[in-house]
């Protein structure tokens, strides 16, 4: 994950009180940025996604034969000259990995219409997840992006994959 | 005893809530982006419940909300679905006004989402 233009960085866990914070620091910056205001609700928007995303999801993983868990996320809003870039990173079991990867393969596969009948299928036809969450997350993500999504599993050992997200919301 | 009406104030994360029962009135505004939407909303439908058995015989639900997450879409909807059963009292009406800043083309599409799946009249007003 790069870091040039970097307005925020966190590492470790995340939890309701993090998540706040994060929001708040990130609204001030995007506040002093002056970037338009259009822009500047699909970056929070994206963001709110990818935190409550990791706070519902980001389960933490116990490693046989190695002490304590892998628990931490990392989180990064940055931006260049074209777009702004909200990425995140945390640990997933293979089986997780295995049906996050179909998921977000399909939402890539989908034009924007397609996303937009999708998110309201979804909503209106899905109940809760096991989480708590809509299951609408990333869908909503990709929506408001209007780019492909970007992703990659990082491999670390027998069942446990480093998973890399980023999604662009051009200025 | 008649319904008391509901009041909520905003926060950094949840919507204000003002539904005055006797008027047919029901606004909700602000952000809605809590992690737990359930603790915010399950006592709204509650509410809600008691008011579609005897409810005004006009009733307007006014959105005026910024930012919302997709927890809360689904909450959201389930407002929508519960107020559209003022229908079964025969005479009642309901009808929705969204509205959405002008550089917010989302929350308009956003409006016309809603209204498509609840069949319920819509207004999408520019605020």
């Amino acid at each position: 994950m790069q870091n040039e233009g970097a307005l925020l960085v966190y590492t470790g866990e995340v939890n309701p009180d993090v998540v706040s914070r994060l929001l708040q620091l990130a609204e001030d910056k995007l506040d002093a940025g002056g970037c338009p205001s259009g822009v500047r609700k699909r970056v929070f928007h994206i963001l709110v996604e990818c935190l409550q995303n990791l706070y519902h999801h980001a389960t933490p993983l116990k490693i046989p034969g190695m002490d304590g868990t892998l628990s931490e996320s990392v989180v990064q809003l940055r931006s260049d000259d074209t777009a702004f870039y909200v990425e995140t990173g945390n640990y997933l079991s293979a089986a997780n990995k295995e049906k996050l990867e179909l998921y977000l393969g399909r939402i890539n596969s989908l034009d924007k219409d397609q996303i937009r009948e999708y998110y309201k299928k979804t909503m209106s036809e899905n109940g809760f997840t096991a989480k708590g969450g809509a299951g609408l997350g990333f869908i909503d993500i990709a929506r408001k992006s209007e780019e492909i999504l970007v992703y990659n599993f990082i491999p670390l050992g027998d069942d446990v994959y480093f998973f890399e997200f980023s999604a662009k919301i051009k200025l | 005893m008649p319904l008391k009406t509901l009041l909520i104030e905003k926060t950094r994360q949840t919507p204000f809530i003002h539904f005055i029962p006797e008027e047919g009135l029901f606004k909700i505004g602000g952000r809605s982006i809590p992690e737990n939407t359930f603790a915010f909303y399950e006592p709204v439908i509650a509410w809600l419940e008691d008011y579609v058995k005897d409810p005004a015989k006009v009733t307007v639900f006014e959105v005026h909300l910024e930012y919302f997450n997709t927890s809360s879409s689904k909450f959201i909807l389930e407002l929508f679905r519960k107020l559209q059963q003022v229908k079964n009292v025969s005479g009642s009406e309901f009808e929705v006004i969204w509205f959405y800043d002008k550089d917010d083309e989302e929350m308009m599409e956003t409006g016309e989402d809603y209204r498509d799946l609840t069949g319920i009249p819509f207004k999408i007003v520019e605020a």
